[in-house]
């Protein structure tokens, strides 16, 4: 059986299309449902794809650190391969929230960027993130390089509360929770849902990729002295 | 609005750029196989004609 | 266990002060960035309470790392590594005996680079010395138990080492952060609440990442 060729059952085509369907209306809702708001007008909508990928971020850390200790637990390398998806979804979503939250900083702010905390600790988060994806790409055995994401992974996760808690403990120009009407507030929340279920769902299938790469990269081990043998 | 439309298109090049990663690197994946079971096959016959050869 | 803690500590400290390979480029390395970071304070007089604090930080940063990056590497150069590992110890006691040799190689950088800046920026940092101390214990705490976390991963790597060193500032930043800030607070003299805030922020941080390496180090040296 090739597991490699893309077969599209009935069940994967159910999923594809529910996903399809959350992410259309979530993006109906933005631009047709949600009001427009009254001090900043249509800029404003970035706040309900801003605060998904800063959600995203988080969330693909969290979920690096729970496949860390899983594989340090475990020594299974599918929760490697959990890991790197994570790593890489949430480093993209990471990138995201920068790239769009300094769009509506220009906006609000006037500036690209501000040394607030908030938006510090993003960086920071951001630059673990890509020092994880960096080092994972120097490390040739996969158990080792299993191990060594782990730790850093479990490292890592402990400035999220930093991240988090950035505005509620120091004064920053980060908004913090702003009075938002409910209609507002129900847009952003069924964005922040439809979000999370299609990167799920990308997560799912870049895992069975990374999946098929190692074995594949295994299978080419083994059969490699076997032909230079004959 | 511009800002608005900047930051939309931003994160949905991203998600194409994503997907279509994906998509090159599963057809390297698919050649990666080919080539596998090619090569398994070839020492697989060499070693039937060795045998065959003792 | 302490027996084998104290003879690892005294190893490397005594190993240190023979052969004297890490502590004279750290100790020279902190004082020329204190120097260059004191010349650019020095272009700003109105600033220098505000400055002194991330500038110092960042010096016994920068300085400290050398000397931490090299903690295992020389055991693995020199072949002793795998005696580290097979000794009958448990990983935590060598992660504790490592740590505090970093931690007094951090200390004794402090000692020269905290008076530093106190003399070529004429910023009263000695008026609360009792509170810098405590800030300097905290700090070098935490920048110690994830700087010996990560070099001893990169000593098993060994090509990779140079990326793993790039990572610890993301990771120790927390540390830093706070530790400048409480710094700036004592420049400035401002010993009120957000500089309690800020010194249990430091002291949480590096009381996790001490318990965090000390969990994490047996994942760490294994091969």
């Amino acid at each position: 059986m090739d597991h490699t060729k893309v077969r599209v059952g009935w069940s994967q085509v159910v999923v594809g299309s529910l996903v399809a369907v959350l992410l259309g209306t979530a993006i109906l809702a933005i631009f047709c449902f949600a009001p427009t708001e009254q001090t900043m007008g249509h800029s404003q909508r970035i706040v309900y794809i801003h605060v998904p990928m800063a959600w995203l971020g988080l969330l693909g850390f969290m979920v690096m650190a729970v496949s860390g200790v899983g594989y340090l637990l475990r020594r299974n390398l599918a929760w490697d391969h959990w890991l790197q998806t994570c790593g890489e979804l949430g480093w993209l979503c990471c990138s995201l929230t920068l790239a769009t939250g300094s769009l509506w900083a220009h906006e609000a702010w006037g500036t690209w960027w501000e040394w607030d905390p908030r938006l510090t600790t993003s960086f920071i988060l951001w630059c673990i993130y890509a020092g994880i994806l960096m080092t994972r790409a120097s490390v040739e055995d996969p158990h080792q390089r299993a191990r060594i994401s782990a730790v850093l992974a479990v490292l890592g996760t402990l400035d999220i509360p930093l991240v988090v808690m950035a505005t509620r403990w120091f004064r920053g120009m980060h908004p913090v929770s702003p009075d938002m009407d409910p209609s507002m507030r129900m847009t952003l929340f069924f964005s922040v849902v439809a979000f999370t279920t299609f990167f799920a769902w990308l997560a799912t299938r870049r895992r069975v990729q990374i999946g098929l790469e190692n074995l594949a990269t295994q299978l080419g081990r083994q059969i490699e002295p076997q032909a230079n043998l004959a | 609005m511009e800002t608005m439309a900047a930051a939309y298109g931003i994160v949905w090049l991203a998600v194409v750029l994503f997907v279509t990663r994906m998509a090159l690197r599963q057809r390297k994946l698919q050649r990666s196989f080919e080539s596998l079971r090619s090569q398994l096959q070839a020492s697989q016959n060499d070693d039937a004609s060795l045998a065959r050869a003792a | 266990m302490a027996e084998h803690f104290w003879w690892i500590v005294h190893k490397d400290l005594v190993s240190e002060f023979r052969a004297r390979r890490v502590w004279p480029t750290m100790l020279l390395l902190g004082v020329v960035v204190g120097l260059v970071f004191s010349i650019q304070m020095d272009l700003l007089p109105g600033q220098k309470q505000r400055l002194v604090g991330g500038l110092l930080w960042l010096a016994i940063y920068f300085a400290g790392m050398t000397a931490i990056d090299r903690s295992f590497t020389s055991e693995r150069e020199e072949g002793c590594w795998d005696g580290l590992r097979l000794m009958p110890v448990a990983p935590s006691t060598v992660f504790w005996a490592k740590l505090v040799v970093n931690f007094v190689a951090l200390t004794a950088l402090e000692f020269l680079l905290i008076p530093l800046f106190f003399v070529l920026s004429d910023v009263p940092l000695w008026a609360n010395a009792g509170r810098l101390l405590l800030v300097a214990c905290l700090a070098s705490a935490g920048m110690a138990a994830v700087g010996t976390l990560v070099s001893a991963l990169a000593a098993g790597i060994g090509k990779g080492n140079n990326l793993l060193v790039l990572i610890v500032l993301p990771l120790v930043i927390p540390v830093v952060l706070a530790a400048a800030e409480c710094t700036r607070l004592i420049a400035e003299g401002r010993m009120g609440e957000p500089w309690w805030r800020w010194l249990q922020l430091l002291g949480a941080f590096s009381v996790v990442f001490l318990t965090a390496g000390s969990l994490l180090f047996e994942y760490v040296i294994e091969e």
